[in-house]
C-alpha cells in the first residue's frame, strides 16, 4: 500500500493539467522530473491534499486524502514556503507539528528529533531568518518529519542551492529513507537537483526517476524507472556529469515521438499489476528497468 | 505553538510597552475627573475611564491583527495542509493581540475601581464587556485584512482608520453613528446603568462585519464551484447588512445620549420627623447631614416658617434636584453637604408658595429672610451674587428691603413672611 492517485483530473483556469491520471508512489526516494508546466506541483499539491482533484481519488494506505490521518501521514513542503518570521528553527518545526494536529508539548519534543534527523540540531535555537538556504531546505524536510509522516513531498526544495548544499541535502534525504518507513517524492525541473544522479552512485541515492511531460492528455507519467535505467536513456558518449539532463531530454524527446500513444495501453497495464518484481513499471526497450510511453 | 514562543514571537510583545504607557497616560490626563465625581458608583467608575480608551484599543488590536494575519499568509500556513481549522489557527495567532487590547480597556477601569475602593457590579461592566467583544471583532477584521495586504501597509492604515472612525464618532452631528461604533458615548450618572439596547447597538455592526469578513477566508468546501463565489459574497453582504441594519433600527430615533436603565440604590436612613435617608455609598455623612437638616428646620420652626417635613431623602440618583411633595422632600443632600450649602437647600425647600410661579423678587425676599433666620445668609448672598437676572442696583434693592424687614419685631417679621408668600402669587409673574 502506498500513496495512490486514481483517475485524477485537475484543471487550472479551465485548462486541464491532469486528466484521468494514475500514479502510485514507489518505495524509497523518487525524483519527479519534468519541464515547467508539466504538472509536477499540481501532482504534489493533490498528493498533499492541498488541492482537491476535480475527479478521481487520492489515498494513502486506504486513508482518503484530506482526512486528518492522511494529512498527518503526509509531509508537504510546497515551493515558495517561508518559515514564520520571529521563530527559531525548532519553534517553527514545532508549530508545523501543532498545525498538523499534534499537542504543543509533543510537537516541541518531536521538533527536536526532526531537526536532529536533518542535521540541524545545532541551529535549533537560531532564528529561521538567519538560516542559510540549505538550512531552510533541511528545515522544510524537518517540518515534514515532525508529525511522523510516512510520505514526504518536496517541491523544488533545492532551488538556488550550491552544489555542496545539494549534496548535503540529498545525503540527508537518503538517510531518512534508509532509516525506515518513509517515501520521498521530490519534484524539480532541474535534473541536477540531486548531484548523485550525475555520479556512479546514482542508484544508491535515487530509487526511482519519474518524468512528467506537458501533454495533459496523458493518464500516467511519461516515464518511470530506476535511476540507472533513466541515465541509460542518455545518448552514448554523454559525459557522466551531463547524463541526467541528456537522459531527461531523451525521455521527453522520445515521449513526444510518434509511438507514444500506442504505448499508453501497456503503461496502464503495468499500473494494474504488470509491474516487475521490483515494483518498477514495465521494462525499457533496451531491457533496463523502466518504462516510457 | 508553545505559550512562551507565542508571546515572545508575537507583535503584541513589542507593542505592549507602548500600549500600557499610552493607557496610563490617557487615564492620568483624561479620566481622573469622572472618577472623582463618581460617588463611588461603579457604572460611572467603569464607563468614565473607558471612554477615551476605546479608540486606542480598537486601533491597536486591528493593527496587530493585520500584522499577524500577514505573517501567517507569508508562510503561507494554509498551504501546509494543516489539520487545525482556520479559525483555530487564527485564534492562536490573535489571542495575544486581543489580550493586549483587553488590557488597554481593563487597566484604567481597574485603576479607577481600586482607587475608589469600589467593587464592580455586573451591570456596571456592560460597557466594558461590549468593548472587549468589539476589540476581538476588530482583531478578526485586522487579521482578514492582513491576509490580503502587506503588513507594513495594512497595520498602520487600519490603526489610523479605526482610530478616526471610533474617536470622531462623538464629535459628529450624526447621532445614530455615535451609537454604533463600539464607543459607549455616555457616562452613567448615579442610579443609571447602560441599557442593553445600546450595548447591542454598539456590538452588532462591528461583530457582524467581523463575521462577514471572516466568511471570506473560511474554507467552505461544499459550495458548488461556479456558484460558490457569488453565494459567499451574498452571504457576506447579508451578514454585514443585517448587523448594521439591525443596529441602525435600534438607534435611529435616539438623541445624542443613549437611553439608560435605572437601578434601585440601597439607602440608609436615620431618625424620625424628619427621617433622613442617603444612598449607602455616601451614608457615612448621614449623621452630620441629619444634624444639619434638623438644626436648620428647628431654626425655621422658631422663625415661623411652616415646612411640615417628616422625611428628607437624598435626590442623588433621582435627578439630583429638589422635589417637595407634602411632607416628603427630596434634596441633593450629598452634593449640598460636599458644597457646604446644605442648610440653604433646606431653606429653599421649606419656603413654599401657594402658586407654581411666584413673583421672582418676592421669592428672593422671602428666601433671603428665611435664610437669614436659619443662619444661611452667606449662602443666600452667594446665590444672589450669581443671579444673572439682577444687576447691582437690584441686589442693593433686595439687601435694603431685607434689612428693613429684619429690623422689625419677630412677630412683624412672621406676619411679613406670610403676607409675602401670598402676595408673590398675586402681583403677577415676570422679573421686576
Amino acid at each position: 500500500m502506498t500513496l495512490v492517485l486514481s483517475a485524477c483530473g485537475h484543471a487550472h483556469g479551465g485548462v486541464p493539467v491532469l486528466r484521468d491520471f494514475h500514479y502510485e508512489l514507489p518505495d524509497g526516494l523518487t525524483l519527479l522530473l519534468g519541464p515547467e508546466g508539466a504538472g509536477k506541483s499540481t501532482l504534489l499539491g493533490i498528493a498533499a491534499s492541498e488541492l482537491t482533484p476535480d475527479s478521481g481519488t487520492v489515498a494513502l494506505d486506504g486513508e482518503p486524502a484530506g482526512s486528518h490521518s492522511y494529512r498527518r501521514a503526509v509531509g508537504w513542503m510546497p515551493d515558495g514556503v517561508m518559515p514564520m518570521t520571529g521563530l527559531t528553527a525548532r519553534e517553527f518545526v514545532a508549530y508545523v507539528g501543532w498545525l498538523k494536529g499534534m499537542r504543543r508539548g509533543k510537537a516541541w519534543q518531536a521538533a527536536g528529533r526532526a531537526l536532529e534527523r536533518v542535521r540541524l540540531t545545532e541551529y535549533a535555537g537560531s532564528r529561521t531568518s538567519r538560516l542559510a538556504p540549505d538550512g531552510l531546505a533541511l528545515l522544510g524536510s524537518a517540518t515534514g518529519l515532525v508529525h511522523g509522516a510516512r510520505v514526504l513531498l518536496l517541491d523544488e526544495p533545492t532551488a538556488g542551492l550550491h552544489l555542496h548544499h545539494r549534496e548535503v541535502f540529498q545525503d540527508v534525504l537518503r538517510e531518512l529513507v534508509d532509516e525506515g518507513d518513509l517515501r520521498v517524492l521530490l519534484a524539480t525541473a532541474d535534473p541536477a537537483t540531486l548531484p548523485a544522479l550525475a555520479t556512479d552512485g546514482a542508484a544508491d541515492t535515487v530509487d526511482t526517476v519519474t518524468v512528467l511531460d506537458t501533454d495533459q492528455d496523458e493518464s500516467a507519467p511519461l516515464y518511470s524507472g530506476t535511476a540507472e535505467d533513466f541515465l541509460s536513456r542518455a545518448p552514448e558518449g554523454t559525459a557522466r556529469g551531463r547524463a541526467p539532463a541528456a537522459a531527461l531530454a531523451a525521455v521527453l524527446g522520445s515521449g513526444r515521438g510518434s509511438g507514444r500513444d500506442s504505448e499508453r495501453g501497456s503503461e496502464r497495464g503495468s499500473e494494474r499489476g504488470d509491474a516487475g518484481p521490483d515494483g518498477v513499471q514495465g521494462s525499457g526497450a533496451d531491457g533496463a528497468e523502466g518504462t516510457a510511453r | 505553538m508553545r505559550l512562551r514562543t507565542r508571546l515572545r514571537a508575537h507583535s503584541a510583545l513589542w507593542a505592549a510597552p507602548l500600549a500600557v504607557a499610552l493607557t496610563l497616560l490617557v487615564h492620568h490626563t483624561v479620566s481622573a475627573e469622572p472618577a472623582a465625581a463618581s460617588y463611588g458608583y461603579a457604572p460611572t467608575l467603569v464607563a468614565g475611564p473607558l471612554s477615551p480608551m476605546y479608540a486606542f484599543a480598537y486601533a491597536l488590536t486591528a493593527a496587530l491583527g493585520a500584522w499577524e494575519g500577514n505573517r501567517l499568509s507569508r508562510v503561507p500556513v494554509w498551504r501546509l495542509t494543516p489539520n487545525r481549522s482556520r479559525p483555530r489557527i487564527a485564534l492562536d495567532g490573535l489571542w495575544p493581540a486581543v489580550l493586549l487590547g483587553w488590557l488597554m480597556l481593563t487597566l484604567p477601569v481597574l485603576i479607577a475601581l481600586v482607587q475608589q475602593g469600589v467593587a464592580p457590579t455586573a451591570a456596571s461592566l456592560r460597557p466594558l464587556a461590549v468593548g472587549l467583544l468589539v476589540c476581538a471583532a476588530y482583531a478578526v477584521i485586522g487579521f482578514a485584512v492582513g491576509l490580503r495586504l502587506p503588513d507594513v501597509i495594512a497595520a498602520p492604515v487600519l490603526a489610523v482608520v479605526v482610530f478616526l472612525l471610533v474617536a470622531t464618532a462623538v464629535a459628529l452631528q450624526v447621532n445614530w453613528w455615535r451609537h454604533l461604533v463600539g464607543r459607549y458615548p455616555y457616562i452613567p450618572e448615579f442610579g443609571e446603568v447602560a441599557g442593553w439596547s445600546s450595548m447591542a447597538a454598539h456590538a452588532l455592526p462591528t461583530c457582524a462585519f467581523a463575521l462577514a469578513i471572516a466568511l471570506l477566508w473560511l474554507p467552505v468546501r461544499r459550495l458548488p464551484p461556479r456558484l460558490g463565489p457569488a453565494l459567499r459574497v451574498g452571504l457576506v453582504a447579508a451578514v454585514a447588512a443585517a448587523g448594521l441594519g439591525g443596529a441602525y433600527a435600534l438607534v435611529k430615533d435616539w438623541g445624542a445620549d443613549p437611553p439608560v436603565a435605572h437601578v434601585d440604590i440601597p439607602v440608609r436612613c436615620a431618625g424620625q420627623d424628619p427621617r433622613v435617608c442617603m444612598p449607602e455609598v455616601t451614608a457615612d455623612a448621614l449623621p452630620d447631614v441629619r444634624a444639619q437638616v434638623v438644626g436648620t428646620l428647628g431654626k425655621l420652626d422658631r422663625a415661623g416658617v411652616d415646612h411640615g417635613a417628616t422625611a428628607v431623602h437624598d435626590s442623588l440618583g433621582r435627578g439630583d434636584g429638589t422635589k417637595v411633595s407634602g411632607s416628603r422632600w427630596e434634596l441633593p443632600l450629598t452634593d449640598a453637604e460636599r458644597r457646604g450649602d446644605l442648610g440653604y437647600q433646606v431653606v429653599r425647600a421649606a419656603v413654599r408658595f401657594p402658586c407654581a410661579e411666584p413673583d421672582p423678587m418676592s421669592r428672593r425676599l422671602a428666601l433671603g429672610w428665611a435664610a437669614d433666620r436659619a443662619d444661611q445668609s452667606e449662602s443666600f448672598a452667594r446665590v444672589l451674587a450669581e443671579d444673572p437676572h439682577l444687576d447691582s442696583a437690584r441686589r442693593e434693592e433686595v439687601a435694603g428691603s431685607l434689612g428693613t424687614v429684619l429690623g422689625q419685631s419677630a412677630e412683624d417679621q412672621k406676619r411679613w413672611y406670610r403676607t409675602t408668600l401670598t402676595q408673590a402669587c398675586t402681583v403677577g409673574g415676570g422679573d421686576r
